[in-house]
């Protein structure tokens, strides 16, 4: 699953045209905890995309990430009785989300390992992706924008071999942004632990990434 | 939209920096989830409305059942005087006042009979009117068993040779039912239990 989901480039979609909400995520919650299902589906259009794609970077899979951002909403609704405006929806929202992908990744060395001999292909740098020519080309210099396409699809390859709990770290400081102060708050650990984990998840997409940027960039 | 990256040329056949794979992850896109996403989450969150509101009426249920099994040990605690005035002082679920005495010389209601004064619930606050309807009907149910085992009671001893009846054990224990305690003309001791332990087998 996950190596068809890789090896169709995935659209490169600037976001849909979502309505422009007016309400706070709090003062949206509050309607939802006083029993307005409805006012849910403002908050599930306003993060779906960002959900969606931290998912999609930690699995690789569209699929499976679909699955995992639904579930992070449904959790948040059922838990929505429990929520107090004491911090930020979204950092909550994440907090959800980043429990489900640790559980997801899980279950996936698990099943690895019950399942799928080790393969010497899951180490070692990453192939060679085919020649691809989708991407937001830049018009003035194709040239160089093809080569930041092959960078982001080598790197999406990369990611999911990455080791959970750097990866983890990786994607919610530099892809989702999050200070590492947030992030420790998020996760219960430590800030340095963050950092380090983050470092350490980056020396690994180095090491995956090199001989990828050697030839895309030769 | 996704944003610009640059790659220096000098990374040309070097491993990444740090800033540069930062960069790269930053210049990551941000695919759309698909387009029925919204729609699939909101249909399972209006099902988890659905089922959390169904689920009081379920608790309601499973009180009345926890109530419904504890009745025939209350009896048993009541020393076999399941009168109305005896339900009363019993602890339980809060009942409305209990009914008068019966008047001196009146024999007291036959056992079991718990009138529907006797018995009415009060409900409790923030109980919904389905709730407590459904406990009505539930508390009926529980009326109409408890006077059909006191009819079988009273039947068991009016043909029992003995007022004592075996009703099972094991090799190392039996079990018999003292019916002349069941229902004594005095009332006996408080807690006093129905069943006597013996290691005879009784005989017939």
């Amino acid at each position: 699953m996950e190596g068809a989901a890789l090896s169709t480039p995935l659209p490169f979609v600037a976001g849909p045209a979502v309505a422009v909400e007016t309400e706070t995520d709090a003062a949206l919650m509050e309607r939802v905890r006083g029993g307005e299902t409805e006012a849910f589906e403002p908050l599930v259009r306003r993060y779906q995309q960002r959900l969606f794609g931290y998912f999609l970077n930690a699995t690789a899979d569209a699929s499976t990430a679909a699955d995992l951002a639904q579930e992070t909403f449904v959790r948040v609704f059922r838990a929505a009785p429990r929520y107090r405006e004491s911090g930020r929806f979204e950092a909550w929202l994440f907090r959800i989300a980043a429990n489900l992908a640790r559980s997801d990744a899980r279950r996936r060395v698990l099943r690895r390992r019950l399942f799928v001999p080790e393969s010497p292909e899951d180490e070692g740098p990453i192939p060679n992706p085919p020649p691809d020519g989708s991407g937001p080309d830049n018009p003035d210099d194709p040239e160089n924008a093809a080569r930041a396409s092959e960078v982001r699809e080598a790197l999406r390859r990369a990611l999911p071999r990455v080791p959970p709990v750097f990866r983890e770290a990786v994607l919610l400081r530099d892809v989702e942004g999050w200070s590492y102060r947030e992030i420790a708050e998020m996760l219960g650990i430590e800030e340095g632990t963050v950092k380090s984990r983050a470092h350490r998840g980056r020396k690994r997409l180095r090491e995956l990434l090199s001989p990828q940027l050697r030839t895309a960039l030769a | 939209m996704t944003p610009e990256m640059t790659i220096p040329e000098e990374t040309t056949g070097e491993e990444m920096t740090d800033e540069e794979v930062r960069a790269a992850l930053r210049s990551l896109p941000r695919p759309a989830p698909p387009a029925d996403f919204t729609a699939r989450v909101m249909a399972r969150v209006r099902a988890e409305e659905r089922a959390r509101r169904r689920r009081p009426r379920y608790l309601a249920a499973a009180a009345v059942l926890v109530l419904g099994l504890s009745l025939p040990l209350l009896f048993d605690r009541l020393g076999g005087d399941p009168s109305p005035a005896r339900l009363a002082e019993a602890p339980g679920p809060a009942t409305a006042s209990p009914p008068p005495s019966p008047p001196a010389g009146e024999s007291p209601p036959a056992a079991g009979d718990i009138s529907p004064a006797a018995g009415e619930i009060v409900p409790a606050a923030g109980i919904s009117p389905v709730a407590g309807d459904a406990a009505r009907v539930e508390l009926e149910a529980l009326r109409r068993e408890v006077r059909r085992l006191v009819a079988e009671m009273e039947r068991a001893r009016r043909f029992a040779g003995e007022p004592v009846i075996h009703i099972g054990g094991s090799d190392d224990l039996d079990l018999f039912l003292d019916l002349e305690s069941l229902w004594p003309p005095e009332p006996g001791p408080r807690g006093a239990s129905l069943l006597r332990a013996s290691d005879r087998r009784p005989r017939r």
